[in-house]
């Protein structure tokens, strides 16, 4: 029943209006019903409206708003024994990606057409279990997309993923990893990929880059891999919306929890948005990697 | 900026050494004879050319929509009509006539597999080498069951790429009598991006009486000059004067002096590479003189001090005479 009352709620700017009406509503219900104090309207919370009615979003713990990312931070050629290696840290969820190859492989791995694509997880602690090997099938299958696997045949790729801590979003974060140690080993990739993960809780609110406690919490959440730039070499040519060409494309789409149709295609637009900033800020630091990288490379 | 650690040698640097380097790097980055900065592309990023249709597309390029895009990350090279991009770092790249050093990973049937820091490990066909003595004649079983007393597992020789086939795979050869098994010396390692392919890859310092080869793959072999050693006269006596010398895998005593040049010659590679400098053998003799100038100690060469003057040498030397190395 206090759902049926939030709905009705109509938008408005102070909390003082909010509580007044709430309250009054209540009154004139002939059963009395004392909301319990979680489901009381906190003074630091607020009311917006999405396509479903008004919803209250939950302060998130780490005071960022629904729409705001985690502060990244990437790091290149740290090992220098891999042929390319990354570091990628969205506050406290830190993975780093070790790339070997194209390298020799023999035996029956090998495939006379193309390169073969392997992924190795290593949890931060413990042993590498089934979930691992989830990641590892998702991780394999999104970089084959990008890889030109056609260049090396007879040669085996090696991506290693190693977690250093995991606060929420560890598949996406290791996506981006992955693609940054690949491009610092001068892989041939057709384009660059960005990663985001975002959170539904039951009100159809949705939470960009949650961490575990959020992602634990709320319904659902999903981990979608779009192309790096608007117009990349994925997409076949002519697909644009009102005479734009935007990519509409999607890589990798994985998702957990529960989630509506609606839910899912709000957390898409709200995704895409996101992983467009994440592309610049890869696109940045690869340039600045770039300059830095060595001291003279003369002609 | 931390302390400098490239390609595993670490250097703890002072504030004032940290400074300097860095004050090296600015002049270096500015000094002519560098790529413009508009010359860096990334992947999926357009490479502006006159007419598309024209251009030929080398490695690192596609084409998308009439438009071309590079799918490596790194600097645009234009040669006539080719286009490619070179990336900044990666792999070596095995090309036709490239002389390398390798090491013996596995002897097989008629071939040998060599290490030479290549996507695959390459081969060496029997018949690609040359038979001791000289003699030219068709590979029998019994040279197959000796193929052990030419070349072993690690050994290390210096080849040419003969082939690079479609699928990968290369093939070198021993075919002339400057290449073979390798004895009496250092190898270091370089990554192969600073080597460039010259004329000549064989170089004999005639006043240290040291003999190097670089080679294109990033393997460096610096070693005792030949005619240093004392010489043997049962193996001259054995090979004659038209064959092939005898592979001996013994290393012979080489003087203290030339062990000393040896090791600064390399010493002096090491920190080349640590800055990110091209290896010509001009680079490394002029390392060499500087260290021997300043009477800097063989051991010290790797540490920090040593590794700025080097910096700020090249620094002023580029922007001092507009020299273009």
């Amino acid at each position: 029943m206090i759902e049926l009352l939030k709905q009705k709620k109509k938008r408005t700017n102070g909390i003082k209006h909010c509580e007044i009406g709430w309250q009054s509503k209540l009154l004139s219900n002939s059963t009395y019903y004392r909301p319990c104090e979680s489901q009381v309207l906190r003074l630091d919370t607020t009311i917006f409206e999405t396509s479903r009615g008004t919803r209250m979003v939950h302060d998130r713990p780490d005071g960022r708003n629904p729409n705001q990312l985690r502060p990244l931070v990437c790091a290149r050629g740290l090992l220098h024994r891999a042929d390319g290696s990354a570091r990628w840290s969205q506050d406290n969820t830190i993975v780093i990606a070790a790339v070997y190859g194209p390298k020799a492989i023999s035996g029956r791995r090998e495939n006379p057409a193309r390169a073969v694509l392997e992924v190795i997880w290593k949890p931060k602690m413990g042993m590498a279990g089934p979930s691992e090997r989830e990641a590892e099938f998702i991780l394999k299958r999104t970089l084959e997309y990008i890889v030109l696997t056609a260049m090396h045949p007879n040669t085996a790729i090696s991506v290693i993923i190693q977690v250093v801590s995991d606060d929420g979003g560890a598949l996406s974060c290791a996506m981006n990893a992955a693609c940054s140690a690949l491009v610092d080993a001068g892989i041939p990739l057709k384009g660059l990929i960005a990663a985001v993960t975002c959170a539904v809780d039951k009100d159809g609110v949705i939470y960009l880059d949650p961490i575990n406690k959020e992602e634990k919490e709320f319904h659902g959440h999903a981990c979608l891999v779009f192309p790096g730039k608007p117009m990349s070499s994925f997409a076949p040519a002519g697909l644009a919306l009102d005479s734009e060409p935007i990519e509409r494309g999607i890589v990798t789409s994985v998702t957990k929890g529960i989630l509506s149709a609606e839910d899912y295609l709000n957390c898409l637009e709200r995704s895409r948005a996101a992983s467009v900033k994440i592309a610049e800020f890869a696109r940045s630091s690869l340039e600045k990697a770039q300059r830095g990288v060595e001291l003279v490379v003369a002609s | 900026m931390e302390d400098v650690s490239s390609r595993g040698l670490h250097f703890q640097l002072s504030d004032s050494q940290r400074n300097r380097l860095r004050k090296s790097r600015e002049l270096l980055r500015e000094a002519p004879g560098n790529y413009h900065p508009s010359a860096f592309v990334n992947i999926a990023d357009p490479i502006h050319v006159e007419n598309e249709a024209t251009v030929l597309k080398g490695h690192g390029t596609q084409v998308l929509d009439g438009q071309l895009l590079a799918t490596l990350s790194g600097v645009v090279e234009r040669v006539d009509q080719l286009v490619t991009v070179k990336p900044l770092r990666c792999r070596y790249n095995a090309e036709t006539g490239d002389v390398v050093v390798g090491r013996i990973t596995e002897v097989g049937t008629k071939r040998w597999k060599v290490d030479i820091n290549f996507r695959q490990d390459v081969h060496l066909m029997l018949s690609a080498v040359n038979l001791p003595g000289g003699i030219q004649r068709r590979r029998t079983v019994i040279d197959e069951l000796n193929m052990r007393s030419l070349f072993e597992e690690n050994d290390l020789i210096s080849a040419e790429v003969q082939s690079v086939h479609s699928d990968g795979s290369v093939h070198l050869h021993t075919r002339s009598l400057k290449y073979g098994k390798l004895t009496n010396g250092q190898l270091v390692k370089v990554p192969p991006y600073l080597v460039k392919r010259l004329k000549q890859h064989f170089h004999n310092l005639k006043s240290c009486a040291v003999d190097m080869i670089i080679g294109c793959n990033g393997y460096i072999w610096i070693c005792a000059a030949v005619d240093s050693l004392p010489s043997n006269p049962e193996i001259e006596k054995i090979t004659g004067d038209s064959g092939a010398p005898e592979m001996d895998s013994c290393n012979e005593s080489i003087s203290l002096k030339v062990r000393e040049n040896i090791c600064r010659l390399a010493n002096s590679i090491r920190v080349l590479s640590a800055l990110g400098f091209l290896i010509y053998p001009d680079t490394i003799i002029d390392t060499f003189d500087a260290s021997i100038s300043k009477g800097v100690a063989i051991k010290d060469m790797l540490g920090a001090e040593f590794l700025v003057m080097i910096a700020e040498r090249e620094a002023s030397r580029r922007t001092k005479n507009n020299y273009m190395l």
